[in-house]
């Protein structure tokens, strides 16, 4: 656009008006809409919530846009209103489940775990390199598909302590249970997950060998 | 003799702060010295390190279809969203 014939404080007015315009929330939901609703759905596995959950963000970030600073990136910030939402969410999901939904066999059982009548007493080893592997592109896709498969409550207090860093204490307080017990959780939680990346990481790769 | 699963027990506990510190040095020596104990903790920074490198990718990359908004709940979102303005 060409500004030549008007003053510097008319151009100033006119490329305000432009960017307000340019935060559009249509520019948002087309840039960002997909992205956090991959956001919200790997960590809450439904679909309905976060699908309420991007809608929530959007409108939170509308009415509080003049705060934008503009210090982060749009993306990041509209992410962290969404993260806020999920936590609040898990928070109030995890009180619904009772702790009787899962065996809460204790330590005994997770560290040694039977498995075919034979006591496992060490962590068994990585069949691959996990950090060779962040590089592809499809571990990625293999990733969300295995935490996906993680038991509900392993799968919350994964999301909260590994992928949305919340402090043991206060996912403590919001699952109500003891630090012993969500160590446990958490223990399994990895070894389920460590599982389901061998199995269908290392299948993709000898697929792709045999090709 | 401390078993893997017993350090690891008391290093999760909340009343390890009230052990003697004998105890306590005793516990990390043993993790110290165990490779048992160091493979599981490798393995557990490994996950951390990958919840972290996943967190990096799902921001920056398009996500595969099936984990895309509907139609339907783009349409309804937009809706709301011109109400709102």
């Amino acid at each position: 656009m060409i500004y030549a014939n008007i003053s510097a404080h008319e151009q100033d007015k006119v490329l305000m008006a432009e960017d307000t315009h340019t935060i559009q929330p249509d520019r948002w939901l087309e840039e960002h809409g997909d992205i956090l609703y991959r956001y919200a759905y790997v960590r809450l596995r439904d679909h309905g919530a976060a699908e309420d959950l991007v809608q929530d963000t959007f409108v939170a970030a509308m009415k509080a846009r003049e705060r934008y600073a503009g210090r982060s990136s749009e993306r990041s910030w509209l992410v962290g209103i969404l993260r806020h939402k999920i936590i609040d969410y898990l928070r109030k999901a995890s009180r619904e489940i009772k702790l009787d939904d899962m065996d809460t066999g204790g330590t005994e059982n997770s560290f040694i775990v039977r498995e075919m009548g034979f006591a496992e007493w060490r962590p068994p080893k990585w069949q691959f390199n996990p950090r060779k592997a962040f590089e592809q592109k499809e571990f990625w896709g293999v990733f969300t598909h295995c935490l996906e498969a993680l038991d509900r409550r392993l799968h919350t207090a994964f999301v909260l302590k590994e992928m949305e860093g919340v402090s043991t204490k206060e996912i403590c307080q919001e699952l109500e249970v003891e630090p012993t017990y969500l160590w446990v959780i958490l223990y399994r939680a990895r070894k389920q997950l460590k599982t389901c990346l061998e199995k269908n990481w290392l299948q993709k790769i000898s697929g792709k060998r045999n090709a | 003799m401390l078993r893997c699963k017993h350090v690891a027990e008391a290093l999760a506990d909340k009343r390890y702060w009230e052990l003697p510190l004998h105890r306590r040095i005793g516990l990390h020596l043993h993790v110290f010295l165990c490779f048992l104990c160091g493979r599981y903790n490798r393995q557990i920074m490994a996950l951390q390190d990958a919840a972290r490198h996943y967190a990096a990718y799902e921001l920056a990359e398009v996500p595969p279809s099936e984990y895309r908004l509907s139609p339907e709940a783009r349409e309804r979102i937009r809706r709301k969203l011109r109400e709102e303005t």
